[in-house]
């Protein structure tokens, strides 16, 4: 998470002659991510469907952590 | 008389702090007369502690501020809900009478960054968007998904304040000073103030490609704002605890690593709508949808300039991929709160609704129907995340 500021500098700098060129298309960039997103989380969703129903799973899984019950389990003496 | 009348409606309706008060008002109404009784009715109570009875001032983690600002810090690794707090938000409670009581401290801090923070977000839209947000709808704010925790006591108000007046403060070119000063206040209210790293980047990177260097230092300024009392308050709470890593330690708690695979929340998100309860089910589909929804309106709505649409979508991709990476889905309801694009691009979107519903000026028959459409659809999507709102939080659907 940290190198990703630094890294985007460095690609940055490396690519401002090109960037200055496609400013005007900036727009494009906003649909570009948010559909890329999108369609990122649909197939995700498609995967971990599948997923699902290939290991047959028919009962409730109970969740990984619940977060306050766990805290107090901690905490209670 | 007709003439003065006009000029005091004028003057009154002109005036988004009128609005924005009058918005508090009626939240507060709200607060009092629905969520209490309704709450009280469904037995909210201290989340981990079942007999400890809570009320709307105070409802989810609140209470955890007032227990560290009238307690104190209790500095160890085994008590999570007094080290996971930042202390801005406490150390103001603090400050205030001890003769009223804690929650009512709270939540009188919480409605006042209520106020300002509508009236600073309201002062946003003007700066970014190309069309005037009346000041009328910021009645309507409780409507906007999460909305309705104005109505009660909590740090994402005061969070989204400090967040607002950041990129105010950046967009406006104030200086540097006030720019960190403002930064540090968001991260020491909470931790969600670097959603605000994206968009402060975004407008770092533009102005570094335009090689505009007073800019970029605001930016860079913004974010050292939020990075190094960030990891000042880290330091600070590991000293006290006496243990390196006492901070993250308390946090991994409420964090669940991406062991089982990169996209792991998206598969328990799965699993819990196929096979879990309503709560479970709501908890994962809020978490995916509400940033979701809130990147579509920024595509949509008109921006003065393209690089505030790419600053908003960051901070909403800065929410949705820390919900990815610490794998957790709770409370994207109100975290999305501290977003002033969220809660900007909301109403914005009822405006431009409502405007092509009643004043279809300029359109065909085709696109008025898509328009209408969209805007039934996005207000029954407003509903929805309210009735979550109201039911879910005692219930404990989202967090």
């Amino acid at each position: 998470m940290s190198l990703v500021l630094p890294i985007l500098f460095v690609i940055l700098f490396l690519t401002r002659g090109h960037l200055r060129k496609i400013r005007l298309n900036a727009r494009m960039i906003s649909v570009g991510v948010v559909a890329l997103v999108t369609v990122l989380l649909i197939v995700g969703f498609g995967i971990a469907t599948r997923w699902l129903f290939e290991q047959r799973i028919e009962t409730a899984v109970p969740p990984i952590y619940d977060i306050y019950r766990r805290i107090y389990d901690v905490t209670s003496p | 008389m007709s003439h003065h009348r006009s000029i005091l409606f004028h003057f009154k309706v002109s005036r988004p702090a009128f609005w924005a008060a009058l918005s508090i008002l009626f939240a507060v109404l709200i607060g009092v007369f629905i969520l209490d009784p309704i709450w009280q009715w469904y037995g909210l109570h201290v989340p981990g502690e079942q007999n400890t009875k809570a009320d709307f001032t105070y409802p989810v983690d609140t209470v955890f501020y007032i227990r560290n600002a009238e307690l104190g810090y209790r500095w160890s690794v085994h008590e999570p809900t007094s080290i996971w707090f930042h202390p801005l938000l406490s150390w103001a409670t603090r400050i205030l009478p001890n003769q009223i009581p804690g929650n009512l401290r709270l939540y009188f801090l919480s409605l006042v960054s209520a106020l300002f923070s509508l009236i600073v977000v309201y002062k946003y839209s003007l700066k970014v968007f190309q069309v005037e947000l009346s000041p009328y709808l910021l009645l309507l704010a409780i409507l906007v998904p999460g909305g309705l925790n104005i109505a009660v006591g909590n740090a994402e108000l005061p969070a989204l304040l400090f967040n607002t007046l950041l990129l105010l403060a950046i967009i406006n070119r104030n200086s540097g000073a006030i720019i960190f000063l403002v930064g540090a206040f968001a991260i020491l209210t909470k931790p969600n103030a670097i959603y605000m790293l994206a968009p402060t980047a975004v407008y770092g990177l533009y102005a570094f490609v335009r090689r505009d260097k007073d800019m970029v230092w605001r930016c860079i300024l913004g974010m050292l704002g939020i990075l190094l009392p960030w990891i000042g308050w880290i330091g600070y709470v590991d000293m006290r605890v006496g243990e390196t890593g006492a901070y993250w330690q308390a946090r991994q708690i409420a964090t669940v690593p991406l062991y089982l695979g990169p996209i792991t929340l998206v598969y328990r998100a799965v699993q819990a709508m196929a096979l879990g309860d309503w709560g479970e089910t709501l908890r994962f589909a809020t978490a995916f949808v509400i940033p979701l929804v809130d990147l579509w309106l920024v595509l949509l709505v008109p921006f003065r300039s393209e690089l505030h649409r790419l600053a908003g979508i960051s901070s909403i991709l800065a929410m949705l991929l820390i919900t990815l990476v610490i794998n957790n889905p709770n409370k994207v309801i109100v975290y999305a709160m501290t977003l002033p694009s969220h809660i900007a691009v909301g109403l914005l979107a009822m405006q431009a609704g409502f405007q092509n519903v009643f004043h279809p000026i300029g359109l065909s028959r085709s696109k008025h129907f898509i328009l209408t459409l969209a805007l039934l659809s996005y207000l029954l999507f407003c509903v929805g995340m309210f009735l979550f709102f109201v039911i879910g939080t005692p219930l404990e659907w989202y967090y």
